[in-house]
């Protein structure tokens, strides 16, 4: 068997501080991309060094997707898919999968839904089969819907509403700084008054047009990666999703956000918050744009490690919070798995007594530097390293999940898995002078949304 | 946006031939039956012992595209004198401190981006992955964390003031409220539960924590762990250059408490909540508990797989009836909870708060059940297949290799376990499962916390059992 794994080393100019042979990684990941005549894209990345296979599905049917009356249901449909198809009853995919060895997952992103399946290797084609029946078809019933629902409900009341800064920054931002409802409405369908009114009058029907409408295999990516032979997983992919039907998928209708053009300011109060917080959200370009990937450099400058600045005048220098967190699309999903309108944010907690607007000030003098002069390259370089090596932790997460989804997401966002050896390259091409720019571009007052969070009144 | 566009063109031209029709239609194809797994074959590990006691040990990995490196320091709470607890995690959060440090972390970029520090009952561990070319430079960094931390006045107040911070978020948070009140009930006095207050926190002076450090953080009680893609020759030179001239002190001798003492908690007749009030709750955190025998014991492979049976996996006894048969919670779980000298197997959930009572019902009909009758065999056996599969891929990243390894370190469990672990888990019977679930889950060891709006709970849970 010959061992192939999913990078290589190459020699390369490495870092300044390494010294000069140091060998440097870069990323070798074996692409296959093929269409099956229904659409369906798929991808095939054979690494034997170990006896696992995964499997990822994703369907281009997220939130953004639903329509106003029915916020939240992407996600509830997502636990829908597991209730019943052609060959399976409900939950019969959990007892397939997991008897066979495996472990399986689903999410709910803004711009798509995933399922993702882990298996020891032997058995990737019955999962291919378990997932080509549920992309066929689809069966569900009132009794099934209203069980499923309950959970869901009690999922968004667990994370939204159950715990402190439940919805803090991931969900309010974008209530408060979207203007299109497909943007700024809830993944999970509540609304911040805790209604869940959306969830509960989705019905059978909604459930039967949502999969009609966007569960085709054209408006789907297969990405199939691990201890495969990829000629012999093809003629499977082709036998079990190449004969199902193809559909038309419905069109989409636009998300594009105008431009900002004064910033915005909001307050909410979190009930089980002990402590108040303040987070600044700026639009992002779109992933297109090379000043979305400046932005992430700058996002490694400002908040990330012991050398950003952020970090540096908050918390070391004038201890007004213990940390500085933030990124883009942070707190939910990651630079990676946003395709639609999106933000990059900085936020803290701070003690109550303290004024929001000393720790605003401490954050807008560190936007200032960028804005001010081209940064200098030691400070480029550290934070180039740092993106790489959060590119490297975001493809091993969850026992290397983080692999599969980087290729279902170039697939679904552009066609293009093979990208995923260039996105290093996005990296080492941004310079002072384009960090300059998109400082100025992006990270402008009017731009931005500036959100606070207070704790509630003591009873 | 460009793939919607895309895949409106691909079905303008195959849609209209195939008349659009949805899938029911067509021929349906047969399960396929899949044949025998591939063998597993752990990582070979490769280990060295320093002079002054420290050992490191290298798994070469190539799964993982970076090195995962773990600084082990066998010192934790439990090591804490009675009237200085928190200074353990205080110490450590000390590690990252100084201007050099800082320095050090600055220069090397990327590898201070993701250094956790994390302390526990018996350890503190320093963990991060990096990029291969960095892990030489990793090491060197981490051993100047842990043996040379400057212990810098200024920092120790704000050390604290984040602690007290920390403090009062968990005490926010209602499985931490369920958890720590179900330990004190368990295991009472024991030193891995022993939660700092506010004052004795602010009370922990410089002497406390240089003399914390100078008595534990010795190469007695170090492992330097390095699993992943790396230069084996390079590490070993940086980890004997970071490490093998640290010197041997007289640190007292690591050793593991035997398991607790299983004793009944109430009278078992007619089971007893604790319940907190948390006014305004959504939601209540229900947690069920009994203490067990500690990992070592050989009773331990049976519970591991009555803790799957139960509540570790979506097909589990818990999840089916709870979540999926009834909707009353999202998160329902169960868990073996291991610390040493107090381990216990746990079943918890976040419940809607109007069908508490039937759910904590439930869940103790699912108990009653497991302790009156064996499983059916077959429902065993796709519990043992998920569990020969889940071994193979949770050590198919370095980071679940270490887990693994680490574990087997501190319980002293021999290295052949993770080879024999599947053909081991065959061996378990529908009979050994009933016996083991009456030896543990009796009625007067159960331990039942409720976290949750007690005006809206409490006859619920009064119609059950008796509240405290």
């Amino acid at each position: 068997m010959i061992m192939r794994s999913l990078f290589a080393l190459v020699l390369a100019t490495a870092a300044p501080c390494l010294g000069q042979t140091t060998p440097v990684t870069r990323l070798a990941v074996s692409v296959q991309f093929h269409t099956l005549s229904n659409g369906l894209r798929v991808v095939l990345s054979p690494d034997t060094s170990v006896p696992l296979a995964r499997v990822g599905v994703y369907y281009a049917a997220g939130p953004r997707r639903e329509t106003p009356g029915r916020g939240g249901f992407a996600h509830l449909f997502e636990h829908l898919m597991f209730e019943g198809s052609p060959q399976l009853g409900p939950g019969e995919f959990f007892t397939l999968v997991t008897g066979a060895g495996g472990r399986f997952g689903a999410r709910t992103l803004y711009d798509f839904t995933k399922y993702n399946v882990t298996i020891p290797s032997h058995a990737l084609e019955l999962v291919l089969w378990a997932e080509a029946d549920r992309m066929r078809g689809l069966r569900i019933d009132q009794q099934r819907l209203d069980a499923v629902r309950a959970t869901v409900k009690n999922e968004v009341r667990q994370q939204a509403f159950n715990r402190p800064y439940g919805r803090f920054v991931w969900i309010d931002v974008a209530e408060v700084a979207q203007t299109r409802w497909e943007n700024a409405h809830s993944i999970g369908g509540e609304t911040p008054d805790g209604s869940m009114a959306d969830l509960d009058s989705a019905t059978v029907a909604d459930a039967e047009n949502f999969y009609r409408d966007y569960y085709s295999p054209a408006n789907a990516v297969l990405v199939v990666q691990g201890d495969i032979n990829p000629s012999r997983v093809l003629e499977q992919i082709q036998r079990l999703f190449g004969t199902i039907p193809p559909r038309p998928v419905a069109p989409m209708l636009p998300i594009e956000e105008p431009r900002q053009v004064a910033e915005k300011r909001a307050t909410r109060v979190d009930p089980n918050a002990p402590r108040p917080a303040i987070a600044i959200s700026y639009h992002l370009p779109p992933r297109s744009d090379p000043a979305f990937w400046t932005i992430a450099i700058i996002d490694q400058i400002l908040i990330e490690g012991r050398d950003a600045w952020m970090h540096r005048a908050l918390v070391e220098e004038r201890n007004l919070t213990e940390a500085i967190y933030g990124g883009i699309s942070t707190r939910h999903g990651s630079m990676y798995t946003v395709n639609g309108p999106n933000f990059w944010s900085a936020f803290a907690f701070y003690d109550k007594g303290r004024s929001p607007d000393s720790i605003l000030a401490v954050m807008d003098d560190q936007i200032a530097r960028l804005q001010a002069g081209p940064v200098d390259s030691a400070t480029l370089a550290r934070a180039i390293t740092k993106a790489r090596a959060d590119l490297y932790a975001e493809l091993s997460a969850n026992r290397n999940e983080g692999i599969v989804d980087m290729l279902g997401q170039l697939t679904l966002f552009g066609d293009n898995p093979a990208r995923i050896n260039r996105i290093e390259d996005e990296f080492r091409s941004v310079t002072p002078e384009r960090i300059l720019s998109t400082a100025r571009d992006y990270l402008r007052p009017t731009n931005r949304t500036v959100l606070l969070l207070d704790t509630p009144e003591p009873k | 946006m460009m793939g919607t566009t895309r895949a409106l063109a691909v079905c303008a031209a195959v849609c209209a031939l195939a008349g659009a029709r949805a899938g029911a239609q067509a021929p349906l194809i047969p399960r396929p039956v899949i044949g025998a797994p591939k063998p597993f074959r752990p990582p070979a590990i490769v280990e060295r012992r320093y002079a002054n006691g420290m050992r490191l040990v290298l798994v070469p990995f190539r799964a993982t595209p970076t090195a995962r490196i773990e600084l082990v320091i066998r010192a934790g709470s439990a090591d804490e004198s009675a009237t200085r607890p928190g200074v353990a995690a205080l110490v450590a959060q000390f590690l990252s401190e100084g201007e050099q440090i800082a320095q050090m972390v600055s220069d090397l970029g990327a590898l201070g981006a993701a250094i956790s520090v994390n302390t526990d009952s018996r350890e503190t561990v320093l963990a991060v992955s990096v990029l291969p070319e960095a892990a030489p430079a990793m090491i060197a960094l981490l051993a100047g964390m842990a043996r040379r931390p400057a212990f810098e006045a200024t920092a120790l107040e704000r050390l604290k003031a984040n602690a007290v911070r920390g403090i009062q978020l968990q005490r926010t948070q209602a499985d931490w409220l369920a958890s720590s009140r179900t330990n004190s009930l368990l295991f009472p006095g024991n030193a891995a539960d022993r939660f700092p207050s506010e004052e004795q926190l602010q009370s922990i002076d410089a002497a406390a924590v240089t003399d914390f450090h100078a008595r534990y953080y010795a190469p007695s009680r170090a492992r330097l762990y390095v699993a992943g893609t790396f230069d084996q020759a390079g590490v070993e030179r940086a980890a004997a250059a970071a490490f093998a001239d640290w010197p041997a002190t007289a640190a007292p001798p690591f050793s593991l408490p035997a398991s607790a003492e299983l004793r009944a908690t109430n009278a078992g007749d007619r089971p007893v909540i604790h319940l907190i009030d948390r006014p305004g709750a959504t939601q209540a955190r229900v947690q069920v508990s009994f203490p067990v025998v500690d990992m070592a014991h050989p009773d331990h492979r049976v519970l591991n797989q009555i803790n799957m049976l139960m509540g570790s996996t979506q097909t589990a006894r818990l999840v089916a009836n709870i979540r999926e048969r009834h909707g009353y919670s999202y998160n329902i779980h169960s868990r073996l909870a291991r610390q040493p000298g107090a381990t216990q197997w746990m079943v918890a959930a976040d419940i809607t708060n109007n069908v508490v009572g039937p759910a904590i019902q439930e869940i103790l009909g699912e108990i009653a059940r497991l302790r009156r009758d064996p499983p059916a065999a077959e429902e065993l056996r796709s519990f043992q297949s998920f569990m020969a599969g889940i071994l193979v891929s949770e050590n198919s990243t370095a980071q679940g290799i270490l887990e693994s390894l680490r574990w087997m370190d501190l319980y002293g469990v021999g290295t052949s376990y993770l080879g024999t672990f599947i053909q081991n888990v065959y061996t378990v019977t529908p009979a050994n499962i009933r016996e083991m679930a009456d030896r543990y889950f009796r009625p007067d060891r159960m331990t039942i916390v409720v976290v949750g709006d007690r005006t809206t709970l409490l006859p619920q849970l009064e119609a059950i059992a008796r509240v405290e």
